[in-house]
């Protein structure tokens, strides 16, 4: 009887959880949580979410009320970031994580945020070039594209290179220059007024001969600085004093330079100890520009010394970063398996007759032949390697500067030309052909698949990995991307405000090809050259048929040669593909997605079936008993340290708020920082070589490291509590300090206190507070303190599935349960216990 | 009816009945170190970076054997130092290999084994040889082993940082001065607090009882440490590593670890092989010798009640990337050679005095190549016969039809021994029948008692 109703239970469960009713919806308190963290990586204030509360009156209010708050927090520079910190993890590159290392907080205002450190000088060049380009209001291609990042540590280092020849040989003798054209009656002010001056100078001081300048040469006054001849702007923006420290004409130096292509050869140029004329020859430019081949982001130190394993590391990593192209390497065997491959090639067969002296060595087989081996040697003609080395060999030539970027001629420089290729989302080879390799950068920044490879990227940070995109989302979220040319605010403005950001309806959906889709990716990898084999990627799958009915016809027959060849429906045994050497194996999420999908109808990107049921019957048919079990299991909704729909909190999300919701501030105020940047690896970090985390979700070893930084932390609060309090402490003490909301917020004590010092002003807080014990309060004061203390560390109004079983009355039945024990019924004390039991709960680490 | 079933009912429903998967997904798995019987062996996996001169230790040829192959001695082999010192079974063995002639009864040597014929590369071939996954780049033999026997928690030592599975940045090796400190309390005041039943205190709890189960082990821990100092004496930081492991492993500390002997520049030697090559392979063979002898003069966890040693209970297998060419590349040294390699097994339940496979030197007069090729033309794995489990003789290979070769019918197996081979029957001893980082396949019968 029991197993009968429990397997009731079951299957009304999994019907509720299939239902589309039972969808997670965040509550508006639980959405400002996540889009704080997400944007952030810290929680809201409770400000903020007094605020919110007022904002709730209607639902423009609200809308409105989270549009702000986006913005607001797009200007925070933890905003810049959070944002290199996910860009880390994409390009694969070390986190250092300095800044949060020392964040500080702000108790001002009575208001508790995290402060940006002050000192942020140990900040990573990335860092910092993500908050200018966000206070600049770059768009994502200029940040990826344009390298204008780099510019800025650039330009400041190019005018302190200008400003010290400038001091060393030229401020006396152009200062003499404006001195006489000033005696002389000129006017000096105007750009127009200095440009005639400079014209009149240069009537009579022509510079295309090294004889006739005085640049270097003599102590007559010059407007140059060295050779700022080739640059008349610059020259005329020194003339007004752009050097000199404090002038307003320094912005406009900054942005002239901003238009500069490549700095360094402009500063080399400009401060060159060679006089150069005007009209340089060819040569020289050449010889320079053969080096400034675009390398976009590779032109930063940090990623570029991660790609350099081996020559195709960076043009690799180019098409995934840029493109999202896996660029995974493959290398199939011809014919065969792995083992024949290498036996035909070591011990030829046909050779085995003729060598009779073989035995003389030893009982071996025989020897190869010279043609074995050089047939198996240059791997780039063979066609498995060419779908990669098509599109990594053009772009290796650019990245290892192996191009010739300008050739020069009498005339001028001469076009070159600079073909590229990469795969579309169909999986199609698409060539490029750029006229000058110099417009390669902003070529691609206008490929659809550049366009949809990174609006998805935001998909993935914002939204989620685990939610597809259908493909009427996809086109809307590339115009989003597009119109709003690739503003990072306008993308996430956009995305947070979507029912995704805060609805978890599609998991309850069936499952379509877009989920599918990227294991299809995988076989494609390899497949893609083979023109005997469909590709995958589009459906219906068909060997190129023209006409729909074709199409469908071979599909449902490719499918099922699929499910054959995977034996997705069998056992361990008889896989016939991935092949052994492939690589990879179809895992068992992706197998049952792919049954769930086949069962589901095959669904194509628009939802609509692309088989009947009665094909469907029969490629499912061969399945073992069981299977279909897995395939029918609700899907899943785990919270992960990966970019899911539901997050764990991170290592550094962890190190921001910990120090905001447990007050350890003190003569030593300790963090947790360092601890856990040291242990970031095992807590989500990615494995720089797989870009996936070492561990998706909380592990022992995750558990242990946050354990032991909670405790630490606890303790320390703990035992400052007291320490801390202000002497004589009384309500306006309470209200004053900026200290005292902190503390008496996270223990959930503020309200008692308030009470206390209300009714005894004259008696000292906590000495009445530390006689008091828990076991003297009723269960309406008890539940107050622990409602009270999740309402500061988590939120108000939180959503987790954990909060429906009642956190505070579980809390309440804990401290109960260990204050039974005398030496531990002590309020304070009591207090800690229900901290550290809501900073364990879901409710805190999940968002 | 139970349509109007809220929501919290619901999902108190689900909970009783072991449904929310979302839940369940972080509670905690059910400890099984007892019953499971992977749990009590435990495993060490030793690189030489750099690729290893196999010819120079367990894989050698005589004078005469090469003389007969028509080579000269100065054309083959460039050095003296890499013709056989010993004679051991169906091989010979090398210079380097001397420490170890004491020990060659514990010790179970795989020679013949193919690698990555499409690579020469360091990094992916040192993978493939410590894990038996071919393609994916870096992956960790002892993580996938773990979760193979379904003890995800296994506590894995990676660069000999005594926690979890460490980054595969191979650039930032922890310094083995960080690493003595295991002194930090496991008090934890507030644990009684998670005493329930709820998601929350269930997996914290396992993790504190866990730590206090530590706190002995870390005294053990911390004993074999000084004790590894003076019986296995280096100056050697990275073989110093080998050492934290082994009192990591023998405290019960780490259930598995792996660490690298050698860098890259120590045995890469495309120029200067004489000079560095011998030195620093036998440098690594002299500690793995002194590891042995350890090994078997000390109780697991340092318990004189223990019938078992840690050699009884520890699995060692080293390995390397590939071997190096017979051939020499240049004057001065040897190129990769990514068409045999050879492995070491010792400790554990390996069937010490073993040899398995056979690689094979071809005269210079039986290839039609020409020199530029000669330098990893010559000396390739032979392939194994996995029904007699021995190397395949010369008539197996002329009544071997190809397209059989790589798979198995009736008493027909033959295939080339690759480190999956080695990897899946380690895999097998240690009760996984399936690990992810390679597929099913033959296993090599002789390697575990």
């Amino acid at each position: 009887m029991g197993s009968k109703s429990g397997l009731v239970i079951i299957a009304i469960a999994i019907a509720l959880f299939q239902s589309k009713s039972y969808g997670l919806e965040l509550t508006p308190e639980a959405k400002l949580r996540k889009i704080s963290y997400q944007m952030r990586g810290f929680p809201p204030t409770p400000q903020e979410f007094a605020a919110l509360e007022k904002a709730k009156e209607s639902a423009s209010s609200l809308n409105i009320f989270f549009r702000g708050k986006v913005e607001d927090y797009y200007k925070s520079p933890w905003t810049a970031s959070k944002l290199t910190e996910r860009l880390f993890e994409d390009w694969r590159i070390e986190n250092p994580g300095t800044p949060l290392n020392e964040a500080l907080i702000d108790q001002k205002d009575s208001v508790i945020h995290l402060n940006y450190p002050p000192s942020s000088a140990n900040d990573t060049a990335l860092i910092k070039v993500m908050q200018t380009a966000l206070a600049n209001g770059d768009s994502w291609d200029q940040i990826l594209i344009s390298n204008s990042f780099l510019k800025v540590t650039e330009i400041s280092s190019t005018i302190q290179k200008i400003r010290q020849v400038y001091e060393s040989y030229g401020q006396s003798r152009i200062k003499a220059f404006k001195d006489s054209a000033i005696s002389a009656g000129k006017k000096m002010d105007t750009t127009e007024e200095i440009q005639a001056v400079l014209d009149a100078y240069l009537k009579e001081n022509p510079l295309d001969s090294p004889t006739q300048n005085s640049i270097f040469t003599s102590n007559s006054p010059t407007p140059f600085v060295r050779n700022s001849h080739l640059d008349m702007k610059l020259t005329i923006l020194i003339l007004q004093g752009a050097l000199e420290f404090g002038s307003t004409k320094y912005n406009d130096l900054v942005a002239h330079l901003r238009q500069v292509k490549d700095l360094n050869y402009y500063s080399s140029q400009i401060t060159s100890s060679q006089f150069i004329p005007p009209n340089q020859t060819a040569a020289t430019i050449a010889n320079a520009s053969n080096k400034e081949l675009p390398q976009m982001i590779f032109s930063l130190n940090d990623v570029s010394s991660r790609y350099k394993k081996t020559i195709y590391s960076k043009a690799a990593a180019f098409f995934r970063i840029y493109l999202c192209d896996d660029m995974q390497p493959v290398a199939l065997p011809n014919g065969g398996s792995k083992s024949q491959e290498a036996f035909k090639y070591i011990h030829n067969p046909q050779s085995a007759v003729s060598t009779s002296s073989a035995a003389a060595v030893g009982d071996a087989p025989p020897p190869p032949q010279s043609a074995t081996v050089s047939n198996v040697k240059p791997q780039h003609v063979q066609q498995q390697c060419l779908g990669c080395h098509i599109k990594l060999d053009p772009m290796e030539s650019i990245f290892n500067k192996k191009f010739d970027r300008l050739s020069f001629t009498a005339t001028g420089p001469k076009q070159s030309v600079f073909n590229f290729s990469y795969d579309d989302y169909n999986g199609r080879t698409i060539t490029i052909s750029a006229k000058n390799v110099d417009e390669l950068p902003a070529l691609i920044s206008k490929q659809p698949q550049y366009i949809r490879c990174q609006s998805e990227k935001f998909w993935n940070w914002l939204i989620g990995t685990d939610v597809p995109l259908s493909p009427k989302q996809r086109d809307e979220l590339e115009k989003v991307y597009v119109v709003n040319e690739s503003k990072p605010l306008e993308i996430i403005k956009y995305l947070t405000s979507l029912k995704l950001f805060s609805s978890d309806s599609f998991l309850s959906e069936p499952k379509q090809f877009n989920n599918v889709r990227p294991i299809f990716q995988k076989c494609h990898g390899c497949h893609k050259s083979d023109p005997t084999i469909p590709s995958l990627l589009e459906i219906p799958f068909n060997f190129n048929r023209t006409t729909q009915a074709e199409k469908i016809a071979d599909h449902s027959e490719i499918l099922t040669s699929v499910v054959k060849l995977t034996n997705i429906l069998g056992d361990q045994k008889g896989i016939k593909m991935p092949t052994k050497d492939a690589g990879w194996k179809i895992s068992d999420t992706e197998r049952s997605t792919l049954i769930k999908w086949i069962a589901d109808g095959a669904k194509d990107e628009n939802g609509i079936d692309t088989i009947t049921t009665e094909q469907k019957n029969k490629i499912l048919a061969p399945a073992k008993p069981g299977i279909m079990d897995i395939a029918n299991r609700p899907s899943l909704l785990v919270p992960t340290l990966r970019p899911t729909w539901q997050r764990l909190l991170t290592y550094s999300e962890l190190i921001k708020t910990l120090p905001l919701k447990i007050d350890s501030s003190g003569s030593n105020p300790s963090t947790c920082a360092s601890e856990l940047l040291s242990k970031k690896y095992m807590l989500g970090h990615p494995d720089l070589y797989t870009a996936r985390p070492v561990s998706e979700l909380l592990d022992n070893a995750y558990r242990e490291s946050y354990r032991k930084c909670i405790v630490r932390l606890l303790k320390q609060s703990q035992t400052l509590f007291a320490t801390n309090l202000p002497p004589n402490l009384t309500e306006l003490g309470v209200l004053n300090n900026p200290a005292v909301p902190l503390r008496m917020q996270s223990t959930g004590l503020y309200s008692l206190a308030i009470q206390i010092a209300k009714e005894t002003p004259s008696e000292n807080l906590y000495s009445i507070i530390s006689k008091l014990k828990w076991s003297d309060l009723n269960e309406g004061q008890k539940l107050k303190i622990v409602q009270q203390q999740i309402d500061f560390v988590v939120g108000p109004n939180i959503n987790h599935i954990e909060t429906e079983i009642d956190l505070a009355k579980n809390i309440v039945k804990a401290v109960d349960r260990v204050t039974a024990n005398q030496s531990k019924n002590e309020l304070i004390s009591a207090s800690y216990f229900s901290l550290y039991y809501i900073l364990n709960s879901n409710s805190f680490l999940v968002y | 009816m139970m349509k109007n079933m809220d929501r919290r009912q619901f999902i108190q429903a689900a909970i009783n009945s072991g449904l929310l998967f979302s839940l369940s997904s972080i509670l905690p798995k059910p400890a099984l170190a007892q019953q499971d019987p992977g749990a009590e062996k435990l495993l060490l996996v030793l690189r030489f970076n750099g690729a290893w001169d196999t010819l120079m230790a367990m894989d050698a040829r005589t004078k005469e054997y090469l003389n007969a192959a028509n080579f000269s001695t100065s054309e083959f082999l460039a050095f003296d130092d890499r013709t056989s010192i010993k004679q051991y079974k169906d091989a010979q063995l090398g210079i380097s290999m001397k420490p170890l002639f004491e020990y060659l009864d514990d010790i179970c040597i795989i020679n013949g084994v193919m690698m990555n014929m499409k690579s020469s590369a360091h990094e992916t071939n040192r993978e493939y040889m410590s894990s038996g996954n071919l393609l994916t780049g870096t992956t960790f033999f002892p993580f996938a082993l773990a979760q193979a026997i379904q003890q995800p928690d296994f506590r894995i030592g990676y660069h000999m940082e005594y926690e979890t599975l460490h980054s595969g940045n191979y650039a930032n090796i922890a310094p083995t001065k960080n690493l003595n400190s295991f002194t930090e309390s496991v008090d934890d005041p507030f644990e009684s607090v998670l005493d329930d039943e709820t998601t929350a205190a269930s997996m914290q709890k396992r993790v504190i009882s866990q730590t206090r189960k530590d706190k002995d082990t870390i005294v053990i821990l911390n004993k074999l440490i000084d004790m590894t100092k003076t019986s296995l004496v280096t100056n050697n930081s990275q073989i110093q590593q080998a050492s934290l492991a082994l009192a990591g492993l023998g405290s019960g500390y780490l259930k598995m670890a792996q660490v690298d002997m050698t860098r890259d520049s120590d045995l890469d030697t495309h120029f200067d092989h004489q000079s560095t090559h011998k030195t620093k392979l036998t440098e690594g063979f002299d500690h793995l010798a002194k590891m042995i002898k350890f090994m078997k003069e000390t109780p697991y966890r340092l318990d004189p009640s223990s019938q078992k040693t840690l050699f009884d209970m520890i699995t060692v297998v080293v390995t390397s990337e590939f071997a190096r060419t017979a051939y020499p590349e240049n004057e001065l040294g040897t190129a990769h050679n990514q068409y045999t390699n050879s492995c070491l097994l010792f400790g554990g339940n390996v069937n010490g005095g073993t040899l398995i496979g056979r690689s094979h030197i071809y005269k210079k007069s039986e290839l039609s190549l020409p020199n530029s090729e000669m330098t990893n033309g010559l000396y390739h794995a032979t392939p194994f016969n996995f029904y007699t489990q021995k190397p395949m003789t010369k008539e197996e290979h002329s009544s071997t039809a190809i397209e059989t070769f790589g798979t198995c019918k009736g008493n027909k197996c033959f295939d080339y021994i690759y480190p999956e081979t080695i990897w899946r029957t380690v895999a097998q001893n240690f009760g996984a029948n399936s690990v992810s980082t390679f597929s099913a396949g033959p296993v090599l019968k002789n390697l575990f008692k």
